[in-house]
Formats: C-alpha cells, sequence, structure tokens
C-alpha cells in the first residue's frame, strides 16, 4: 500500500513574502503589473503581469494582499511620478537648449506676461468652458484634470476616501468634476480677488443670452459671441499694469 | 456521465476511497503529467502553431532639408509605427492509442450494489480525467517568464525570447544628428517560454484492482502511475471535452506573466542648420510609454 505523504501546496508566485507593488498599466485597468521579490536574491525583483479577473489565481492572491483602492492609489501615484519624470526631462532638454543669457531674457518676457494675465484672468473661462466640454471621455484629458486636481490641497489631504477614489476611477470630466466639489465644497470667500464687474451688468449681458432658446441637440462645440458688459478696469492696491 | 468509487484496502476491510484519497490520486495524476507531457510547446524561429503578437514602436519621421528656411512641423512627416510580429509558440500533440483495458480487469474495482466490478476504461475517464485536467491547467504547465533564469519548479524551453516589448530609444535621437536614422528600438522587456517539473505528491491510498487470478489486490503506486499517466496523457490529446490546449488570449488560465506591448505616446519637432544654406527638420518619438496591447498565453480544456 502506499504510504500517506503531506504534500504541501506550492506557495503562489504573489504572497506576503514576495510582493512589493501593483500597479495598473492600461486605461481600462484590465491588466495589472505585479512587482515581485525573488526568494531567492532579495534584491532582484520581477515584473508579472496578471488579469484583472477574478477568474485568474494571480489576481485572487493579489488581492489577499491590497485592496481595489489601494491598487488604484498605487497607479495613481506611480502615474503621477512618470508625468513628474517627463516633465522634468522636458524642462532639462529645453534648458540644455538655451544658453544663460536667453534663459534670463525668456525669464524676463514670462514675468511680464504673468502681469498682464493677472488682469485677463478671467478670459481663460471660455477655453476652461471649451476644454470641459469636449473631449469629454478622452484618456489624456482626463489624466491631466485628476493631476491638477489631486494638486489641490483639500482634495489630496481630504479623509473623504470614497470620493477622492470615486474622482479617481471617474470616466468623463463632469463625473471627475463632481466628485471634486463633493470633497471640497464652495470655499471661503474672503480669499477672492475683488471682482471688476457687478452682479447686475453681469446678470443683464447673461439675460441676453436666455433671449433665443435653442435645441443642444446633436449640437456640438458651439461658439457664441457674447457682448461684455462695459467695465472699468480699478487698479487694485499692489498690482502694476505692465504691457508686455 | 458514470464517475465511481473505488475500492481500497483499510486495514483488513474492503472501503470505499475517502474525498481525500480522490485528491490525492487527482493531484498525483497531474504531477505525472507535468513530468511526461503529451501537449507540448516549443519555441521556434516563425510560423508557430499559436496566435502571432505584434510589438509596435514609433519611428523618427523622415528628415527634410531646405536651402534657406525650416520646413515647418506640420510639413515635416510624421513619426510612424514599426511593427515586429512573433509568431515563435508552437504547439505538438503526442501520437498516442487508448490505454488497453487488458481482459477487461485492468482497472479499478467500484461496489456496484453489492457486485465488485471492475471500471471501465470510459468510467476512469470520467472518474478521474476532468479534475486531473483542471489540476494540470492550475499547476500551469508553462509560464511565460522575463528572464532565462526558470521561475522555482520550471525549466526554460529556450533562450529565444517568444515575444519583446521594444520602444524608440528617445534618448538617442537630437537635433544635432538629423537626418537622424528613424528607426532606433531599445528593448525594454524579453518574455521566455519555460515548462513545469511538476510537484511531488504521494497517494494517501491506491485502489484495487482484479488480477489474474481473479483475487482483489492492491495497486502498487508504480502500478497505479503508470495507469494514471496513460489516462491523462491520452485524454489531453484526445478526449473530446478533455483535451488541453494552449492558445494567445481568449478564455482560460494564464500561463505565467502577461506580455505588453508599450510603445512611446508623443512626439516632438526638431530642426538644425548645417552650413547657412541647409535647414533640416525632422519629427522624433517622444513622451512617456503606453500599454498599446496585453498578451497572455493561456491553457484550456476544449
Amino acid at each position: 500500500m502506499a504510504t500517506a505523504t503531506a504534500t504541501k501546496k506550492p506557495l503562489p508566485m504573489i504572497n506576503k513574502d514576495s510582493y512589493v507593488t501593483a500597479t495598473f498599466i492600461d486605461n481600462d485597468r484590465k491588466n495589472i503589473e505585479v512587482l515581485v521579490r525573488h526568494h531567492e536574491n532579495e534584491n532582484e525583483m520581477t515584473p508579472l503581469i496578471i488579469e484583472a479577473s477574478d477568474e485568474q489565481q494571480d489576481f485572487n492572491d493579489l488581492m489577499e494582499l491590497v485592496t481595489m483602492d489601494q491598487l488604484h492609489e498605487q497607479t495613481w501615484e506611480n502615474k503621477k511620478a512618470e508625468s513628474d519624470a517627463f516633465l522634468s526631462m522636458a524642462r532639462q532638454v529645453i534648458a540644455d537648449e538655451f544658453n544663460e543669457a536667453e534663459m534670463i531674457g525668456t525669464a524676463k518676457a514670462e514675468a511680464a506676461v504673468m502681469d498682464e494675465q493677472m488682469f485677463t484672468r478671467t478670459k481663460i473661462y471660455p477655453t476652461i468652458v471649451d476644454t470641459l466640454f469636449t473631449n469629454m471621455e478622452n484618456e489624456d484629458h482626463l489624466f491631466a484634470l485628476k493631476l491638477a486636481l489631486f494638486e489641490v490641497q483639500e482634495i489630496r489631504e481630504s479623509t473623504n476616501t470614497k470620493a477622492k477614489t470615486a474622482l479617481r476611477k471617474g470616466k468623463n470630466k463632469i463625473e471627475v468634476l463632481r466628485h471634486a466639489f463633493d470633497i471640497c465644497g464652495v470655499r471661503q470667500m474672503d480669499t477672492d480677488v475683488p471682482a471688476i464687474s457687478t452682479p447686475e451688468e453681469n446678470d443683464a449681458a447673461i439675460q441676453t443670452l436666455d433671449a433665443t432658446p435653442q435645441s443642444t441637440k446633436g449640437v456640438s462645440n458651439a461658439v457664441v459671441d457674447v457682448a461684455r458688459p462695459t467695465t472699468t478696469v480699478k487698479k487694485k492696491p499692489g498690482v502694476s499694469k505692465k504691457k508686455a | 456521465m458514470a464517475a465511481r468509487t473505488p475500492l481500497k484496502i483499510d486495514g483488513t476491510n474492503v472501503k470505499e476511497m475517502s474525498s481525500t484519497d480522490y485528491d490525492n490520486i487527482v493531484a498525483r495524476t497531474a504531477y505525472l503529467y507535468l513530468t511526461d507531457p503529451s501537449v507540448t510547446l516549443s519555441v521556434v524561429g516563425s510560423s508557430g502553431s499559436l496566435d502571432s503578437m505584434n510589438d509596435t514602436r514609433t519611428q523618427a519621421g523622415a528628415a527634410t532639408t531646405h536651402a534657406s528656411s525650416f520646413r515647418s512641423a506640420g510639413d515635416t512627416p510624421d513619426v510612424s509605427t514599426v511593427t515586429v510580429t512573433y509568431d515563435k509558440i508552437t504547439e505538438a500533440t503526442a501520437s498516442l492509442s487508448a490505454p488497453a483495458d487488458t481482459n477487461n480487469i485492468r482497472f479499478p474495482v467500484w461496489n456496484n450494489s453489492g457486485n465488485i466490478q471492475a471500471m471501465t476504461l470510459q468510467e476512469v475517464y470520467d472518474t478521474y480525467v476532468s479534475d486531473a485536467i483542471d489540476a494540470v491547467i492550475a499547476a500551469q504547465p508553462y509560464k511565460i517568464h522575463t528572464s532565462t533564469s526558470a521561475p522555482s519548479g520550471y525549466t526554460n524551453v529556450s533562450t529565444t525570447a517568444v515575444f519583446t516589448d521594444t520602444r524608440a530609444d528617445a534618448g538617442a535621437y537630437s537635433a544635432g544628428g538629423i537626418t537622424e536614422t528613424q528607426d532606433q528600438p531599445t528593448t525594454i522587456t524579453n518574455y521566455y517560454l519555460h515548462r513545469a517539473n511538476g510537484s511531488s505528491t504521494a497517494y494517501s491510498a491506491t485502489p484495487m484492482y482484479i488480477n489474474g487470478s481473479q483475487n482483489l489486490q492492491e495497486y502498487t503506486s508504480a502500478e497505479f502511475d503508470a495507469i494514471m499517466k496513460e489516462v491523462l496523457r491520452y485524454t489531453t490529446v484526445n478526449d473530446s471535452g478533455n483535451t488541453m490546449r494552449f492558445f494567445i488570449d481568449g478564455s482560460g488560465t494564464n500561463m505565467g506573466t502577461g506580455m505588453v506591448n508599450t510603445k512611446l505616446n508623443s512626439s516632438t519637432y526638431a530642426q538644425r542648420e548645417v552650413g547657412g544654406d541647409d535647414y533640416r527638420t525632422q519629427e522624433f518619438p517622444a513622451g512617456s510609454a503606453a500599454t498599446i496591447s496585453t498578451y497572455y498565453l493561456k491553457a484550456r480544456k476544449v
């Protein structure tokens, strides 16, 4: 008769000792790269690509070690690090291309432009609106929007993990912003820059838009010219207007 | 479908085998199969029988030159995509005859309402094969791995990569080098095929059979090993519904790591003036890596 021998189940490749980190590698969140440490050599790590499917044992092993939320968080941080690294490299390339004198000249010009922009920041709104209402689900846009939102301290440091997770997973810009607003709410008004127009003037101008209701069905990227109310630029204390 | 519960000797009594006994037979059978598989994979130079996989990368556009001014970005040829097809995994199946049922008493006995009788070959299939093949697949008979060094419990099949992910080497392109060679790739990851050695498992008990003298006798481990290995080797190739095959993608259990095809997701426009009358421009690959596709080697019952 054959003797009974205790058989030890082989240790899964992804286990608490081998696991280092894991991140999604695609926009569809269907594939995950898991970094696992070699049991022979602790300093050597191997990337293991697995399917995000509970039909795959590797994935179930991973889910024993991290939550889906942590996986999204790690992916987020990884993408941000990659993005920062790319920007840093791009800046370095630009710096290499210009000599020091040019850089100084550029810096002066940039400062002048910044001063001008302080007065004309409201002109950015048509661009913001156009950006928000086009390419709603474009992954590059979504990523940039999410990155920018996570630069907001209130969002980054919020303890509302449910809203943060929803923001990270948002599939379109409106959804993403909705969750951002859930986290931030309306900020305190005492930090606002003084307005240069009045509510009455603005309301009157906006009413002209209401005069002819139009169907928006099938219309995209519509451009409407709106006459701005006549306003007088009030000089703000501490800010001098320069021509660029 | 007629799965049977074989009989074993328990001390001085004849008993039906337990579920633990059954599980150990299945695990042992899977191990035996892995030591001598009948559906095998190998690495070939081209035209493998499994589906091919594409590695894509960007390459620089063609450079422009003009005697008096730089061509604009719009007038400079765009970066383009280079595709390399990998078709290196081929599957082979052994040519086997069905296990012989010598004198109709070769296989384990079971209790048929008081009559002890030997299983037919079909009953052996119905009792063990489906679960044993599931165990083989779960054990991952092959694994894709990013090194020629085999993972623990595996042996490298070939040091030729079955898939290589390449990307444009963005650092290799410079404005000062225009006209740059268009395709300047760098290897990101090589993927290799490895075969499982099998993890040894022992029987907790072996069944009984009817010997040539018409007596009940317990199989030795070696005798029962020979039967179970023969059965599984045959069925994985020939028993429709219980055969095992390998695929690239589709349904099934993943064999090791996925193979990722990545590509730089952007481009940059560069200029170079040579000698005052030669204005050159070229577009180079740039940006960060984007995952284009992920391929998995899979096994499933067919």
